[in-house]
């Protein structure tokens, strides 16, 4: 788990699962998202993959292909089964050339 | 049908219409001058209410109210936004088709074909996975060739008695809207640049048409003549 602030800018595009303290997006990401804290996609971004944070933020126009799930307060996913982003329609490894704000 | 089957519990789930379906007073109508009352997402709700930790998948665009909605109520939600899904792969595959070159035969693509192509990476999903699905402002948009086979894909990815809850106009909208759930009977429509034409306003023999495969259906309508339809498989 990285202890950071992870932001993808407007024109940024990242082919990467990404883990951070807190996640902001406003470019687009093909992979799950997870954050200790928090995940805000802004208006303009577009993820496709799933999302596992404790807080999260959208903005009218934000584009989400994927799931959405809480951490408890007890660290646990909201789902029974604990395989928190099984389900994700692709999980891409690799950083695609293109912008990537950090 | 067999929406009697279903005892409905006292807590504070939402309540039925007394008897019969259809708007509710308008005194419980929000304030909001782009919110409607639905009949539709009540029934809907109550439903799935059954399937404890179920799986909605929503295939409107992706609301903050809408997310926190389901989440705070113990559903695991995804979200497919199909017709923006639908749109920027038409505008790929036009790309496609403008950079091929003359004579490519291989260019050529029919509306059945690129219809099968869109699903071939459109609403993934295991079979019998989710217990509700939410589709406002959807079959009415999509195209001719790609209506059938996208409901027979939602079939096969809903559980035996999920629910589908969609809409349809009764005429040609003025504008394109997108949904976002304010609470368990009340939506806002929200104005967006349009994402795909209207194609057509469906009669209500032709929707049970189009959701032939699923056991019983139920139909609201709303003041501004918006069907809800809702259908368990």
């Amino acid at each position: 788990m990285v202890n950071g602030r992870v932001t993808v800018a407007a024109n940024g595009r990242v082919n990467a699962d990404i883990e951070a303290l807190e996640i902001s997006i406003d470019g687009r990401v093909e992979g799950n998202l997870k954050a200790t804290e928090s995940v805000r996609l802004g208006a303009t971004s577009h993820v496709q993959g799933s999302i596992l944070t404790r807080r999260i933020a959208i903005e009218d126009g934000a584009g989400l292909r994927g799931k959405v799930e809480m951490i408890r307060a007890n660290g646990s996913a909201s789902t029974s089964s604990g395989a928190a982003i099984a389900e994700t329609q692709s999980t891409p490894k690799a950083i695609a050339a293109g912008s990537q704000g950090k | 049908m067999n929406w009697m089957a279903k005892t409905r519990p006292n807590s504070s789930l939402p309540t039925r219409a007394p008897s019969k379906p259809g708007p509710t007073a308008a005194s419980s109508a929000p304030a909001s001058a782009n919110a409607r009352v639905s009949n539709g997402l009540k029934e809907f709700l109550w439903l799935i209410t059954d399937s404890g930790q179920g799986k909605i998948l929503d295939l409107g665009a992706v609301f903050q109210s809408t997310v926190m909605f389901f989440i705070e109520k113990g559903f695991r939600l995804s979200t497919e936004d199909l017709l923006r899904s639908w749109k920027e792969f038409l505008v790929a595959e036009e790309e496609n088709l403008r950079n091929a070159t003359v004579g490519d035969e291989g260019a050529r693509v029919s509306q059945g074909m690129l219809a099968g192509k869109f699903l071939d990476t459109a609403l993934q999903y295991p079979e019998d996975n989710f217990h509700g699905v939410l589709a406002w402002d959807l079959f009415d948009y999509l195209d001719a060739e790609l209506l059938p086979r996208v409901m027979e894909r939602i079939f096969t990815l809903m559980r035996p008695g999920g629910a589908v809850l969609a809409s349809f106009h009764s005429r040609a909208p003025e504008r394109f809207h997108r949904y976002k759930i304010i609470d368990s009977q009340n939506i806002e429509l929200v104005p967006a640049p349009t994402l795909a034409v209207h194609a057509r306003v469906f009669q209500n023999r032709e929707i049970l048409d189009i959701f032939g495969k699923f056991r019983s259906s139920k139909t609201f309508v709303g003041r501004d003549q918006v069907r809800e339809a809702l259908f368990l498989k």
